[in-house]
C-alpha cells in the first residue's frame, strides 16, 4: 500500500450559535493516496465544504476545531503549522479551484496578472520567465489563444473560460494535491463536460491527487475512483465509485415514476389547446446616454411557438441561460413581453386588460426552483397559502380561511399544525410542499413549474414529482416543466421542446426526441445525460 | 398651590411615540425572528449596560416632558415639569454669575456692603451655600465626604430593597424558592441579563444619590453667567437632546419608507422623481438649509406672537420645528438604502408568486416588501439618534439650533467659546456638557451596534 498523502483525522468543525453548539462536520476520517481522486458528496450543508476548507485552513472565523482534529499531508500535521509555514504550502503543494468562478477572480486584474502573482510568490522568477510560464499555462489548460487572453479581464470571458483560469491558477506550481469545491455547478451542461475533462487530463498529467466535492453523483463518477457520501456532518457511506454506483440510493432514478395513465381522449380538449404561445419574443432593451436611447436587445426569448393540451406536460429543456426562466415569467405576464400572443383558452394574455388578467391569475400559477426564496421569510404559512384566496376573494371569513389551508395542506401532504409556523422552520422538500400549496389554492388549470426539483436533495425530488403528478391526475392540471434534467424531463413529460439561447430548436413527443434527436444541439445535450 | 397640566406640543408628541413603542414592542413579540433577535442583543453585556443607561436618560427625559403650570397665593404663575418639581430647589437657586463646582464664592469680584456700611470689592459668599460651610477649605472637604457617605449608605439600602423586590417577585411569577433564584441570579445560570441589570442599576442608583444629595448643599458644577446652576442645566437638556434624537427620526422615517418602497418597487417615473427630489435635498448643504429654515421660522414667531402665550410655548414650537427640518433633510440616505433594498426585494419569488396570484400592489408593498425592510429601518433608528444628538450641539453653535432660552447642550457649548476665551477660564459648563452628553451618545452607538449585529442578516450568518 502506498503512503497516505493525506490523511483526515477526527476531523469536527462546530460553530457556536445562539441556539448553542452546531456541528458542521462530525468526526471524519479520510485517507487520500497519491494519484488518487476522491469525491466528497453531499447535499448542501451537509459540510462536504467545510471538510474541503479545513485542509487548507481556510475556515470562517467562526468555525471552531476540535482539538482531536488531525490534517497529516505528507507526515506533517497541517494544524499545528503557523500562519506563516502554511502560507508556503497554501498554493505551492495544495491548489484550490471555487464554485464560482467570478468571485474566485479579483475583477481590476488582468488574467495575466493573477496567474503570475502566484508564481512570483513562491518562485523566485524573472519577469519573462513568468510571461512566459503563465502562457504555457493558459495553453495548458485550454485557451485557445493565451497572449491575448493574458491582458483581459475576467469580466470579458465567458463562465467556462474564467474556470479555465481559476484551474491555472491552481495548478501553477503544480501542487501535489488539488480541492475542487464544485468546480463545474455554476457552469452549463457542455461547459461542466469540457471542465471535468480538463481536470480530468490534468491530474493524469502531472499526477496530482484530488479531493473533488459536488452535490451531482453524476459528475462525482466521471472523474473520482473512490466516492464518500456525506449528510449532516457524517459519512454515510464510503467506498469505490463502482461500489456506490452500484447501490443506486444516491441519484434519482427518475424511471422507476409511473407515468401517468393518458387521459381518455376527449376529442373536444384535444382539439383545442389550452395555452397556446405564438411567435413570443421577450427583449430587454439595452439602454445608452443621458436619455436612455435603446441601443440594441438582449433576446431572452426569440419567437416561441409552444402549445400544451388539458391534462398534459411539456417539459422545456435547455442550459442555463437559455431563456427557459424567462418564457416560466413571460407566461404568467410577470414581465413585459415586447411581441407575440400567449392564448390561454381564447385570451390573449399581453392583450387582456387588468380586470380580465386579474382573474386569468387564478387558472395559471407558477412553482419556483428556490423554496428559500420563494416564501416570504416573515409570514406564517397560513398567510403565505391563504394569500392567492384572499387575492382573488375566493374566501371571505377567517373560518373558510382556515377550512381551505387545511385541506391544501394535506393535498400537498403536509400536516395541519404547520399552520401557524414560519418558512425557516421547514426544509427544502416541505418548503417546496407550501410552494405548491400557495399555488393550488386558486385552483389553477395550468401550472407553471420551475425546475422545482433542483435545489431538493434526493428524496425530496422523488416526492415532489410523485405529488406533482398526484395533483395533475387529481385536478387535470396542465404543467409547463422547465429543467435541465433529461432523465427527469423522460420521465413526466409528454412533449419535450429543447431551448438554446432564447429559441426553441427542437420540440416534438418526448419518445420521438430522446431517441432521435435531430438538432446537434439536442443530440448533445441527450449523449451527456443519458 | 394650584396645578394645572400643560402639554406642550414635543409633550404631546413623546407621549405618543410611548404609546407607539409600546405598540411596537407587543407586535414585535409576537414574531419570532425579532424575539430570537432580542435575545441575541441579551447576551452582550456592553448592550445590557447602555440599554439601562438609555432607559435612565429616558425617563428623566419623560419626567421632565410632564408640565403642569403652578400657581401660588400671590398669583405668579410658571410652568414646570415634574422632574423640576422632584428636585426642586435645584433650579431655583441662581447665584449672580459664575461660581466653580463646589464654591463657597462666586468667580467674580462683586462690591459687597459690609454690615457697617462700608463698601468691600471681593469675592462674595454664594447665597445657596449654607453660612456654616463658609468656612476654611477642610471643613469643606470633611462636609463633602460626609454627604457622599450618607447617600451612598442610603443608596445601597434602596437598592437591596429594588433587588429583593424584584428577585421576588421573579421567584413568585416562576414559584421558585427566593434563594434558589437568587443563587441563579448571581452565578448567571439564567443568560446574562440579570446580574447585569441589577448591578448597573445599582451602580446608577448610587451614583444619583450622591448627585441629588450633593446638588442640594452645593453647585456641584457651577453656576454659569447668569447664575443658573450647571447642574441643573445639564440635566434639563437632556430631553432636549432625547427628543431631537427621537421626534426627528420619527419624521425621517414614513418619508423614507414611503418614498424608498415607492420609488424601489414601481421603478419607472416615480423613481426618476423621488430620486431627482432626494439628490436634489441631498446636494444642498444641510446647515445651509437648516439655516434658512429656521431663520424664516424665527421672523414667523417674532411677527405672530398671539400664537404663543409664553416663553416655554415659543421655545418649544422652535424646537419642534428644528425636529422637522432636521428630519426633512436627513431622510434621503435611509431612502436610498430602503430603495436599494426594495429593487432586490421586489425580483424575489415571494413577490412575483405574489403578482402572479393576483396580490393588489398595495398589499405587496404592505405585506411582502415592508416587514423584510424593518430591520433596516430599525439599525437607520438607532445608528441615526446618536448622530442627531450631536448634530443639535452642532447646529446651536452655529446659531442655528434651539432657541436661546432652551436649555440644551448645543447652547451650553455655544456659550463656552466665550467662556473659554475669557480670563480667567470658565471651564465647567463644557465639561457638564460634555459628562452627560458623552455616556448617552456612547451608549446609543454600542447599543446600535448590538442591534445592528442581531437584526442585519448578512453579519447573522456566521
Amino acid at each position: 500500500m502506498t503512503a497516505n498523502l493525506l490523511e483526515v483525522k477526527q476531523l469536527t468543525i462546530g460553530f457556536n450559535t445562539s441556539q448553542g453548539k452546531m456541528l458542521a462536520v462530525n468526526n471524519i476520517n479520510f485517507n487520500i493516496t497519491p494519484n488518487e481522486v476522491v469525491a466528497l458528496i453531499g447535499e448542501s450543508g451537509s459540510g462536504k465544504t467545510m471538510t474541503a476548507l479545513a485542509v487548507p485552513y481556510l475556515l470562517p472565523p467562526a468555525a471552531q476545531l476540535a482539538n482531536t482534529s488531525q490534517i497529516i499531508f505528507k507526515g506533517q500535521d497541517l494544524l499545528n503549522l503557523s500562519e506563516v509555514d502554511f502560507q508556503k504550502i497554501r498554493g505551492r503543494q495544495i491548489g484550490l479551484v471555487f464554485q464560482e468562478p467570478m468571485t474566485a477572480l479579483n475583477p481590476v486584474l488582468t488574467i495575466g496578472n493573477q496567474i503570475g502573482e502566484v508564481l512570483k510568490k513562491h518562485f523566485k522568477l524573472s519577469k519573462k520567465a513568468v510571461y512566459a510560464r503563465v502562457l504555457e499555462l493558459l495553453h495548458e489548460v485550454g485557451i485557445k489563444d493565451p497572449p491575448y487572453c493574458y491582458g483581459q479581464y475576467p469580466h470579458q470571458l465567458s463562465g467556462g473560460m474564467r474556470q479555465r483560469v481559476v484551474i491555472a491558477i491552481a495548478i501553477a506550481c503544480h501542487p501535489d494535491l488539488l480541492i475542487a469545491d464544485e468546480p463545474t455547478s455554476a457552469l452549463d451542461v457542455s461547459t461542466e463536460a469540457q471542465i471535468l475533462k480538463l481536470l480530468h487530463d490534468l491530474q493524469i498529467k502531472f499526477g496530482m491527487s484530488m479531493l473533488f466535492i459536488t452535490h451531482d453523483l453524476n459528475v462525482a463518477k466521471k472523474i473520482s475512483s473512490r466516492i464518500l457520501v456525506l449528510k449532516d456532518g457524517n459519512v454515510i457511506d464510503q467506498g469505490t465509485t463502482e461500489q456506490i454506483l452500484q447501490q443506486k440510493k444516491y441519484t434519482v432514478d427518475f424511471s422507476a415514476i409511473d407515468k401517468a395513465p393518458p387521459i381518455a381522449a376527449d376529442k373536444k380538449i384535444l382539439a383545442k389547446p389550452l395555452l397556446d404561445i405564438k411567435e413570443l419574443c421577450v427583449y430587454f432593451p439595452i439602454q445608452k446616454g443621458l436619455f436612455k436611447r435603446t441601443v440594441g436587445f438582449v433576446k431572452a426569448v426569440d419567437d416561441v411557438n409552444l402549445r400544451l393540451y388539458q391534462g398534459k406536460t411539456i417539459a422545456v429543456v435547455g442550459e442555463s441561460g437559455s431563456g427557459k426562466t424567462t418564457l416560466a415569467k413571460a407566461i404568467l405576464k410577470l414581465l413585459p413581453i415586447y411581441h407575440g400572443q400567449i392564448f390561454f383558452e381564447d385570451v390573449n394574455l399581453p392583450k387582456s386588460p387588468p380586470l380580465q388578467l386579474h382573474k386569468l391569475r387564478r387558472d395559471i400559477q407558477i412553482i419556483f426552483q428556490d423554496p428559500f426564496s420563494s416564501l416570504n421569510p416573515r409570514m406564517l404559512v397560513v398567510d403565505i397559502i391563504a394569500e392567492g384566496l384572499w387575492a382573488q376573494e375566493l374566501i371571505k371569513t377567517d373560518q373558510e380561511k382556515e377550512q381551505r389551508v387545511d385541506e391544501l395542506l394535506e393535498q400537498v401532504g403536509l400536516s395541519k399544525d404547520f399552520k401557524y409556523r414560519y418558512p425557516h422552520e421547514f426544509s427544502g422538500g416541505q418548503r417546496q410542499r407550501i410552494g405548491i400549496a400557495r399555488a393550488l389554492a386558486v385552483k389553477p388549470q395550468l401550472i407553471v413549474c420551475d425546475e422545482p426539483t433542483s435545489a431538493l436533495d434526493v428524496e425530496s425530488q422523488l416526492e415532489i414529482i410523485t405529488l406533482l403528478q398526484k395533483l395533475q391526475n387529481k385536478f387535470k392540471l396542465s404543467y409547463v416543466f422547465i429543467t435541465h434534467n433529461i432523465p427527469l424531463a423522460a420521465a413526466i413529460a409528454d412533449d419535450i421542446a429543447v431551448m438554446q439561447q432564447g429559441k426553441i430548436v427542437e420540440q416534438g413527443a418526448t419518445h420521438a426526441i430522446l431517441k432521435n434527436p435531430k438538432h446537434p444541439y439536442t443530440k448533445k445535450l441527450v449523449a451527456i445525460e443519458l | 398651590m394650584t396645578f394645572h397640566p400643560v402639554i406642550l406640543w414635543t409633550d404631546a408628541l413623546i407621549y405618543l411615540l410611548i404609546i407607539a413603542s409600546i405598540f411596537c414592542v407587543r407586535w414585535a413579540k409576537r414574531q419570532e425572528q425579532l424575539r430570537s433577535a432580542w435575545r441575541q442583543i441579551l447576551q452582550s453585556r456592553l448592550a445590557i449596560i447602555s440599554l439601562v443607561i438609555l432607559v435612565t436618560y429616558a425617563a428623566i427625559g419623560f419626567l421632565d416632558s410632564i408640565h403642569f403650570r403652578a400657581t401660588d397665593q400671590n398669583q405668579i404663575t410658571s410652568v414646570e415639569s415634574v422632574f423640576d418639581y422632584l428636585v426642586s430647589p435645584l433650579g431655583k437657586n441662581d447665584e449672580k454669575t459664575y461660581s466653580a463646582p463646589f464654591a463657597t464664592h462666586l468667580y467674580n469680584k462683586d462690591i459687597i456692603i459690609l454690615p457697617n456700611g462700608l463698601h468691600l470689592r471681593d469675592f462674595p459668599h454664594l447665597k445657596f451655600v449654607d453660612e456654616e460651610q463658609m468656612n476654611p477649605v477642610d471643613n469643606r472637604t470633611l462636609d463633602i465626604i460626609r454627604h457622599c457617605t450618607l447617600s451612598t449608605l442610603g443608596g445601597i439600602v434602596i437598592w437591596f430593597i429594588i433587588c429583593a423586590l424584584s428577585i421576588m417577585l421573579a421567584a413568585q411569577r416562576q414559584q421558585q424558592k427566593f434563594l434558589t433564584k437568587l443563587n441563579k441570579i448571581v452565578k448567571e445560570k439564567e443568560g446574562i441579563v440579570w446580574r447585569t441589570v441589577l448591578i448597573t442599576v445599582g451602580v446608577i442608583i448610587v451614583l444619583g444619590f450622591n448627585l441629588f444629595d450633593l446638588s442640594h448643599a452645593y453647585h456641584i458644577l457651577g453656576t454659569d453667567k447668569v447664575g443658573q446652576d450647571v447642574f441643573y442645566e445639564t440635566l434639563k437638556s437632556i430631553r432636549t437632546g432625547l427628543i431631537i434624537g427621537t421626534l426627528t427620526t420619527l419624521i425621517t422615517v414614513p418619508f423614507a419608507i414611503t418614498f424608498g418602497m415607492l420609488s424601489g418597487y414601481f421603478r419607472g417615473w416615480v423613481d426618476d422623481v423621488i430620486q431627482y427630489v432626494y439628490t436634489t435635498v441631498n446636494s444642498i448643504p444641510d446647515v445651509l438649509l437648516i439655516a434658512a429654515a429656521v431663520l424664516a421660522l424665527q421672523i414667523f414667531i417674532s411677527n405672530h406672537p398671539e400664537f404663543f402665550s409664553n416663553l416655554v410655548q415659543r421655545a418649544d414650537a422652535r424646537l419642534l420645528a428644528l425636529c422637522i427640518i432636521l428630519g426633512l433633510t436627513s431622510w434621503t440616505n435611509l431612502c436610498r438604502l430602503l430603495r436599494g433594498e426594495t429593487l432586490k426585494l421586489r425580483e424575489q419569488d415571494y413577490v412575483q408568486a405574489a403578482i402572479a396570484l393576483g396580490t393588489s400592489r398595495k398589499q405587496i408593498l404592505i405585506k411582502h416588501i415592508m416587514p423584510n425592510l424593518m430591520h433596516l429601518v430599525v439599525i437607520a433608528l438607532v445608528m441615526d439618534f446618536s448622530g442627531l444628538v450631536l448634530a443639535e450641539a452642532v447646529l446651536t453653535y452655529v446659531g442655528v439650533g434651539v432657541d436661546p432660552t432652551t436649555l440644551s447642550w448645543g447652547n451650553m457649548i455655544n456659550a463656552a467659546r466665550f467662556e473659554l476665551a475669557r480670563e480667567p477660564v470658565v471651564w465647567w459648563p463644557l465639561l457638564a456638557a460634555f459628562l452627560f452628553m458623552f455616556p448617552l451618545v456612547i451608549c446609543a452607538n454600542l447599543f446600535a451596534d448590538a442591534v445592528r449585529d442581531a437584526l442585519d442578516p448578512r453579519i447573522r450568518k456566521l
